[in-house]
């Protein structure tokens, strides 16, 4: 019963830490690319300095959900006393 | 190529390698090149006859193509030059110093070319040596009795099985740790002259007598009686240790890089401004809101060593991780594109760490007090 609760709790939690980690930055990359295209259709002569800040600011964001993923690997590999889910 | 076959051809790898992979590995006719799925592991792994680790030694092998390439294209140097190495070498070096001028806006902004432009090359060049193949595939394989003991030392319920045993003779140790005998083991065919196992594709009905399979390590106590050997009637049954491994999928290079630029920031600040100028802007003694908000600031500074790190790191090991469970799902096909998007990537990350590490140090020597 341990094991079964155990293991499994493991898999869950880093199920849901990347699941709910996810959604922010994939939120927050859609709302930046959306206002750089927005503002390259105004100004379209402007797209080199625009394309540069749009990939310096998605990569910040997309660093937030790094972080949720390594968290999440670090829960599945190398965490805890009693293996999760094996493979094959 | 006429063009009327591409299509077709690549329509039958696919159909070919969805029947031989792992999804159709469920249906009794399919899995025909299915392997087992690799041993992901988060450190890098120290290799055993050498006391270094394998994303260490990737780590020198990209260094040494980086200077390789700096060497040739700079031998000879004209000033038009009409070599292609030369070319592309000024392209990449004229990008960082324009830029490098535009954001901070003149001629102060070349002083942090050197070091922008060698963390750029030197994570752009591991990161794609990461991607060769044969990185992560060609290694040693370790033994059942190693495997054993990695697990048995890093679990906790294990170290008490062993304290109370005597040390005085090896072959009386006993395999007690419950976990560590349930590791997971893969099957090669080993090759009698050398000393070489490889792989063959196809998981097969017994998983002893054809190669491939999976076995536990406590199977391998039952079939012989001892772990030592490993050896299952001419197959070698253990786990692949990679030789060569990607220099960024290892927490410590990255941290290095990250650790490297932070310092050279602060040295950036306090030569431009001067010590008293730049500690006055972390301890502002002026009013405590100013003094809580240094401080805020403080904590950043620290908090970027962390944020290089892990943005780093996580993109690398991320890659590797989907490049092998691409390798079980998909054999031949699925590959491709996420080949083309860890390129992609490899080179997005340096950029980003570079463009980070430039933007630091200009907020670093600017002055605030002059608006």
């Amino acid at each position: 019963m341990g094991d079964f609760i155990f293991g499994d709790l493991r898999t869950l939690s880093a199920a849901i830490a990347i699941g709910l980690g996810a959604l922010g930055p994939g939120l927050g990359i859609g709302m930046l690319a959306g206002k750089a295209m927005e503002a390259l259709g105004r100004n379209p002569e402007a797209e080199g300095p625009i394309q540069q800040n749009m990939i310096l600011a998605i990569a910040f964001t997309e660093a937030i959900a790094i972080y949720a993923l390594v968290i999440a690997i670090i829960i599945l590999f190398v965490g805890g006393t009693t293996p999760p889910a094996s493979f094959s | 190529m006429n063009k009327s076959i591409i299509l077709p051809f690549f329509l039958i790898l696919f159909i070919t390698s969805i029947l031989g992979g792992a999804i159709g590995g469920a249906f009794p006719f399919g899995g025909f090149f299915q392997s087992p799925i690799a041993h992901i592991q988060l450190p890098g792994e120290v290799i055993p006859g050498l006391g270094f680790t394998n994303t260490s030694l990737t780590l020198w092998v990209s260094m040494a193509a980086l200077l390789t390439f700096v060497f040739i294209a700079t031998r000879n140097m004209k000033s038009v030059p009409n070599g292609r190495l030369q070319n592309i070498a000024e392209v990449i070096v004229e990008f960082f110093v324009n830029l490098a001028q535009t954001i901070s806006g003149g001629e102060k902004g070349r002083r942090f070319v050197p070091l922008v432009l060698s963390i750029f090359l030197c994570v752009v060049v591991s990161n794609w040596v990461g991607v060769l193949p044969g990185v992560g595939t060609i290694g040693i394989v370790e033994s059942a009795e190693v495997v054993y003991s990695h697990k048995e030392h890093k679990t906790d319920a294990c170290h008490s099985s062993d304290h109370g045993s005597d040390h005085s003779s090896d072959h009386s140790k006993e395999y007690t740790c419950k976990e560590a005998l349930k590791e997971h083991l893969v099957v090669f065919n080993k090759i009698p002259g050398l000393g070489i196992s490889y792989l063959p594709p196809g998981r097969g009905e017994d998983k002893i007598k054809n190669g491939g399979g999976v076995v536990l390590v406590e199977d391998v106590i039952n079939n012989h009686g001892k772990i030592e050997s490993g050896e299952l009637e001419g197959k070698s049954a253990g786990r692949l240790l990679p030789i060569l491994r990607g220099a960024n999928t290892d927490l410590n290079t990255t941290l290095a890089i990250a650790i490297v630029a932070m310092v050279a920031v602060q040295f950036w600040g306090i030569s431009a401004l001067g010590i008293k100028k730049y500690g006055g802007k972390f301890f502002n003694f002026s009013s405590p809101i100013m003094l809580f908000v240094g401080l805020l600031e403080l904590i950043a500074e620290l908090a970027r060593v962390v944020s290089f790190t892990f943005r780093l790191f996580g993109n690398m090991f991320a890659g590797e991780v989907l490049l092998v469970a691409m390798m079980f799902l998909l054999p031949f096909i699925g590959i491709i594109p996420f080949m083309g998007l860890e390129l992609f990537v490899g080179v997005i990350q340096a950029f980003i760490f570079s463009i980070l590490t430039l933007i630091f140090g200009i907020t670093a020597i600017s002055d605030h007090s002059e608006h």
